[in-house]
């Protein structure tokens, strides 16, 4: 079975984000970068899937140079290989490129079903998933919380999670499927497999070598425009609702509603 | 062209869910800042009913009601759509940010190549542009983007907009649409539809209500269950009131229970430990009750109230539950 | 008598030689074993080698930390030395004509069997009395102990009725007196007659005659008793490397090849060439490692002082020794003579999940109290952490909690998914200088837990005031400090560990530090022991002890502030690891009014707060909760003030207490707060 993984490097959330001069993006200079949590539970369900069926599960990425990381990260759990997309014209692209530049990308390979997390942590969009599947022309289950294929019957069932319950949801392969958190427990990367990791092949493409106009592509190419950042007004914390117990528990339910807006 | 900003509703049992009416309020600001008219849309089996409530707010309602879009499935969804964008295009189309919208709406821009703007919690006029502004990096900042398309997408979370009811309610028309479904249109099926039952995942919650030491015993935590309940939120606990076998492991918040990262999170006799701030720190909001002013859950906290939880919870709930009902 | 068995001696030879090649072959066999784990180099230090040998082989030091077993053993142990030197005297003197003993020095030596032979037949019985009368629990009976004590008992007593039957027949003369007498010359017959230098053997003697054995029947019985006792000497012998009696030649040996290395140090691995790491076969131990696994007795006092197996969780460090020793027994014998790359052909469980269980594995607290413990010197921490270095580097598996805790730690340099930007933030507003706006030869290193931990920030904080107060120039390095991988290395993440080592050990480098001082013991002792195998070799010192050093140069001057029934509880990692017990009490002497408590277990006995080795981080799900015992244990002494000296022990303290609804009537406190309030800072 050919398993297509896409997978995103992104800053780890942990650290506090400070802005650029520009007000425009994120100061990156002290900024962790990890693999986006989603797309290790991608990585592990490719990997169970090669564990059942044999094959061979592809790393596909889009990212500066440094996303290389990301890829040994995925490389080390066990992936057999990687194609690392990088080009300084892809700089700004949008989610729509993105998901166009892997299609391009995975047009040239062979696969089975491609897999991706639900969402990457840092642009949160969610897009590149179903995108993805629109381009390649296959069908999509996005969020997936559980996940079986029959590489036999051609099929892939999961589950996803909507708003006050699951659907359980069956579609031919080729397909993609995205994943939820908890859809499984990704491995961690032994030490021989980290080793391993290190020499893995990795194809490194360029936007010509997809046969892409560069213009396509990057912040020229794309139709969502950054248009400036901010941080959210910092919070008050220590804020100590005063007054007796009821009249607290008035105030509070009064600050659910207009402030947290959760009723 | 007719500058036209389409809603895409959302509804369930035959309802018409509120985020729709969110939308629409947004979406009438965006007609009035824009000159635009609004149009809503409706796809389903057996929802042409729910029409006339949108025909309140919308000039036009395109409506595509047949069998095979029972559920809700990317591939008919997008083909019903496609047919009705034959007819006519809007700009800007919104949908929810919810689990089907999220998933809808990229495969239309990738169909349509239009811009999308996901899970906004807010759009503004800005030099008059329209310019989205969107949570990143786990909510620890916000964007500000712009469209660079014909057309516009946007996926807008739920509860954040408060509705306002039209004041001249419009009388639109309503247009029915028929869709013709080939296979590659039914691929995806959907084998089963479950309710969650009752229990929400705590890690699935956007609101959680937690339990620490200062509950005094297993018992009690029958108000925060009920507080739950009123909220829809699921139960935690702390690693004291788990150690002390009140509550199972799988209800543990922290490091080494789950991490959770809810809209709000209220820390109920919690003194706040690492241990457990490991696990819920990053939650959106943070409501601490204890009587100790000294618990550095405080510090953490948005709200904080020091008192005897045990008469602060069941009000809350009591408060709550009347807010709810009005 | 004696003279007429002479003519039987050729059986004697015969069966001495087989005796011997039974002994021999066997302890052939278990060499063979032994050698099939790595070469480890223990260089050096014979000096130290000889003594340890002496204190804990000859004078038993290690088996009388204990009194009753102690006495019993060292009964026994001397009872035999002298017995087998008497013989081995007797053999000399009789068979290779080695004359040894002159005038009356065998009177003595006479007496010194007879007396030693009662001390150990005393010896055996207590042993007895206590393994099937008083059964503590941390012995398991099995039926190579019955066999043992009961030969040994045996030989010991036909060894009497040989000696009784023989003055029966009215024979009075040992072998020992006749080879010394045929030397000496006919005058010192006389007096080895005399019951003064055999009272034991006379006594036997006086029995027999008293119920009617003497003259031929004597002789007789006597015939059959010699064969009897002899025979059954032989066999003995013959069964020492096939029995727990292999502990005679082991254990010595054992206690000769004991480390040298800083007792808190854990061995470096190669992580960057070699292709497995830790151990999953029992050959990829040291030979050291393995020769514990022979050395040990099963006497269960490691078990007994584990914290583990004292909160029921299924360690310990007994049981895990033999295990392993039984795996060796059954799978080395298959490996020995094979080629190395023919091993992997050999069938076998691996040892990490099916010899020893993961659960005994992650219950270690790397306390080191059953090292203490041991009477021979074994090393029970470096097999587990072998065992988690396999488990985790190798095979990835681990309790899940630490998937988070590596992660946290591979982003953010320390345990919680808590930016690393934020290391700092303790510090602000006390005006404390980093080492990038200040250099300064001495490190105030804060480690993980006071930096981020709120209730430990306040021990960061008191150990920052004191040191300014007694104007000693610090720096800290803010937030390019990074844990220092201790715990890392503890739960078998050899590799992270060593990568954060190594950064450490550059940033260090790059300020030029020369002198370290930190709240942390953990982080103690991985600096002072662990740091050299990178190259950083720094002056380390905890804060107890400089504080301590602070009081003792006239620097800060204590006033006694506290008035609390207080006790000090000892880290593992500052007490059994370094050797520090007496520095935190003579700062909490100087501070306090009431003098101090002791915990019942306490110093190198003192029990684990249960956060060592990585268990922190780690769910106790199994059996009591370590640090409830011992929150117990100060409440049962009604103290209302713990003190402590290592973050970890003081938050299990304050998790303890809360459990034990303890938290109003007792307080914990780190030694530094309370010298931070005795110098009203």
């Amino acid at each position: 079975m050919n398993i297509l993984v896409c997978m995103k490097q992104v800053p780890d959330t942990a650290i506090a984000i400070r802005l650029d001069a520009e007000q425009k993006s994120i100061d990156r200079s002290e900024i962790t970068y990890v693999v986006n949590p989603f797309d290790e539970y991608a990585i592990e369900a490719g990997l169970q899937l090669k564990e059942k069926y044999g094959g061979e599960v592809t790393l596909v990425t889009m990212g500066p140079d440094r996303a290389d990381e990301a890829l040994r990260t995925g490389l080390a759990m066990g992936a057999d290989k990687g194609v690392h997309i990088s080009d300084p014209a892809l700089e700004g692209s949008d989610t729509l490129v993105t998901a166009k530049v892997l299609a391009a990308a995975i047009k040239g390979l062979p696969y089975d079903i491609v897999l991706c997390g639900k969402v990457a942590t840092d642009d949160n969009t969610g897009q590149v998933g179903p995108a993805l599947a629109e381009l390649l022309g296959i069908p999509h289950i996005s969020g997936a919380t559980t996940l079986e294929v029959d590489d036999d019957a051609k099929k892939a069932t999961a589950t996803r999670e909507v708003e006050g319950g699951f659907m359980r949801m069956e579609v031919p392969i080729p397909a993609v499927i995205t994943a939820e958190k908890d859809l499984n427990a990704p491995r961690y990367p032994s030490l021989p497999g980290i080793m391993k990791a290190k020499t893995k092949p990795v194809d490194k493409k360029d936007v010509a070598s997809l046969g892409m106009d560069p213009s396509s592509v990057g912040l020229a190419g794309s139709k969502i425009q950054p248009m400036g950042m901010s941080l959210p007004p910092v919070r008050e914390a220590g804020r100590i609702i005063e007054g007796e117990a009821e009249e607290a528990a008035k105030e509070l339910a009064r600050l659910l509603r207009a402030e947290v807006k959760i009723l | 062209m007719m500058r036209n900003v389409w809603v895409l509703a959302e509804h369930t049992d035959g309802k018409l869910k509120r985020v729709t009416f969110e939308l629409l309020t947004k979406g009438r600001e965006i007609c009035a800042a824009v000159g635009g008219t609004l149009c809503a849309v409706l796809i389903g089996s057996g929802v042409e009913g729910m029409a006339p409530d949108l025909q309140k707010w919308a000039s036009k309602v395109w409506v595509v009601d047949q069998p095979s879009l029972e559920n809700y499935t990317p591939d008919a969804y997008a083909k019903a759509m496609t047919t009705i964008f034959e007819k006519e295009r809007p700009i800007m189309l919104l949908l929810a940010a919810s689990s089907n919208g999220r998933d809808l709406a990229p495969k239309l821009a990738a169909r349509f190549d239009g811009a999308l703007a996901s899970s906004c919690t807010d759009v503004v006029m800005d030099g008059g542009r329209l310019v989205g502004i969107r949570p990143v990096l786990g909510e620890t900042a916000f964007v500000r983007v712009g469209f660079k398309s014909p057309l516009q997408i946007m996926t807008i979370r739920p509860n954040v907009i408060p509705v306002t009811e039209p004041e001249n309610p419009s009388n639109g028309t309503v247009e029915k649409v028929d869709v013709t479904f080939d296979e590659k249109d039914l691929r995806t099926k959907v084998l089963e539809v479950t309710k969650a039952a009752g229990k929400v995942e705590l890690t699935e919650a956007s609101i959680i209500v937690s339990g620490g030491r200062g509950m005094g015993g297993p018992e009690n935590f029958k108000i925060l269950e009920e507080l739950a309940d009123v909220l829809g939120a699921a139960v935690g606990a702390s690693r004291s009131a788990v150690d002390a076998g009140w509550r199972p492991h799988s209800e543990q918040v922290g490091q080494t229970g789950k991490v959770v990262n809810p809209t709000l999170y209220i820390a109920c006799g919690i003194s706040g430990a690492i241990q457990h701030l490991a696990g819920m720190k990053t939650s959106r909001w943070i409501v601490a009750i204890n009587k100790d002013p000294e618990a550095p859950i405080f510090k953490l906290a948005d709200f904080g109230i020091v008192a005897n939880l045990f008469d602060v919870v069941p009000k809350l709930a009591e408060e709550i539950k009347t807010m709810k009902t009005d | 008598m004696e003279t007429v068995m002479k003519d039987f001696y050729w059986v004697l030879w015969i069966a001495s030689t087989i005796t011997v090649a039974f002994f021999l072959y066997g302890v052939y066999r278990k060499w063979k074993l032994v050698k099939l784990g790595r070469k480890e180099e223990r260089p050096g230090m014979c000096g130290t080698r000889i003594k340890a040998l002496l204190s804990f082989g000859l004078i038993q030091r290690g088996t009388l930390r204990e009194a009753f077993p102690g006495i019993f053993h060292s009964f026994i142990f001397w009872g035999f030395i002298v017995l087998a030197v008497g013989t081995s005297v007797v053999f000399m003197q009789e068979d290779l004509f080695v004359h040894l003993l002159f005038d009356e020095l065998f009177l003595y030596g006479a007496l010194a069997l007879d007396v030693m032979g009662m001390v150990a037949i005393f010896g055996i019985l207590m042993a007895l009395f206590r393994r099937y009368v008083t059964k503590p629990k941390r012995l398991d009976n099995r039926r190579e102990d019955a066999i043992v004590l009961v030969a040994l008992l045996l030989i010991l007593l036909t060894g009497y009725f040989v000696q009784g039957l023989r003055i029966a027949t009215d024979d009075n003369m040992g072998p020992l007196c006749r080879t010394t007498a045929e030397l000496t010359g006919e005058d010192i017959l006389e007096r080895c007659q005399d019951p003064l230098y055999s009272p034991v053997g006379h006594a036997f003697g006086g029995f027999f005659l008293a119920v009617g054995i003497s003259g031929g029947l004597a002789y007789n019985i006597w015939f059959g008793m010699w064969w009897f006792h002899l025979a059954l000497a032989f066999a003995t012998v013959a069964y020492i490397p096939y029995s727990k009696l292999l502990h005679m030649i082991a254990s010595p040996w054992n206690i000769f090849w004991k480390n040298t290395r800083p007792y808190g140090e854990i061995p470096s691995i190669d992580v960057e060439t070699a292709e497995t790491f830790g151990v999953s076969k029992i050959e990829e131990f040291t030979q050291k490692q393995l020769l514990d696994l022979y050395a040990c007795t099963r006497c269960g006092r490691c078990q007994d002082a584990c914290p583990a197996s004292t909160t029921d969780k299924p360690l310990s460090p007994k049981k895990l020794l033999q295990d392993l020793r039984d795996h060796l027994d059954e799978v080395g014998p298959k490996l020995v003579g094979l080629k190395e790359d023919k091993r992997d052909e050999v069938e076998r469980p691996p040892i990490p999940g099916e010899v020893v269980k993961d659960d005994e594995i992650w219950a270690c607290t790397t306390c080191m109290a059953c090292q203490e413990a041991c009477p021979v010197l074994e090393e029970v921490l470096d097999k587990i952490v072998d065992m988690r270095r396999n488990l985790v580097l190798m095979e990835s598996r681990f309790p899940q909690e630490l998937m988070q805790f590596f992660q946290n730690m591979e982003r953010n340099f320390n345990p919680w998914p808590i930016g690393w930007d934020t290391r700092a933030d303790w510090a602000e507003g006390l005006d404390i200088k980093t080492m990038a706006d200040s250099r300064a030869d001495t490190l105030l290193w804060i480690g993980c837990v006071a930096s981020f931990d709120d209730r430990n920030k306040r021990v960061s904080t008191a150990v920052a005031k004191i040191l300014k107060k007694a104007g000693v120039r610090f720096s800290i390095l803010g937030t390019e400090e990074k844990c220092c991988g201790e715990t890392l290395r503890r739960v078998g993440n050899e590799y992270q560990a060593q990568m954060l080592m190594k950064e450490n050990v550059e940033i260090l480098k790059k300020y030029g530090v020369k002198r370290i001082i930190t709240p942390c013991p953990h982080c103690f002792n991985t600096f002072k022991n662990e740091y050299p195998q990178f190259g950083g070799e720094y002056e380390v010192w905890h804060h107890t002890e400089f504080i301590d050093k602070l009081v003792r140069d006239g620097k800060i001057k204590l006033k006694r502030t506290l008035d609390k029934r207080s006790a000090y509880h000892d880290s593992c990692y500052l007490g059994r690891h370094n050797d520090i017990y007496d520095q935190p009490r003579s700062i909490l002497k100087g501070v306090s009014k009431r003098g101090l408590s002791e915990f019942e277990r306490t110093k190198n006995k003192s029990f684990c707060c249960g956060a060592g080795g990585g268990r922190m981080w780690l769910e106790e799900n199994i059996g009591k909760r370590i640090n409830e015992e011992r929150t117990q244990e100060a409440l049962d002494l009604k103290l209302s003030l713990v003190a402590t000296a290592c973050p970890y022990c003081l938050t299990m303290f304050e998790d303890g207490l809360k459990a034990k609804d303890a938290v109003e009537s007792v307080k914990v406190k780190d030694v530094a707060e309370l010298v931070s309030e005795s110098l009203g800072l």
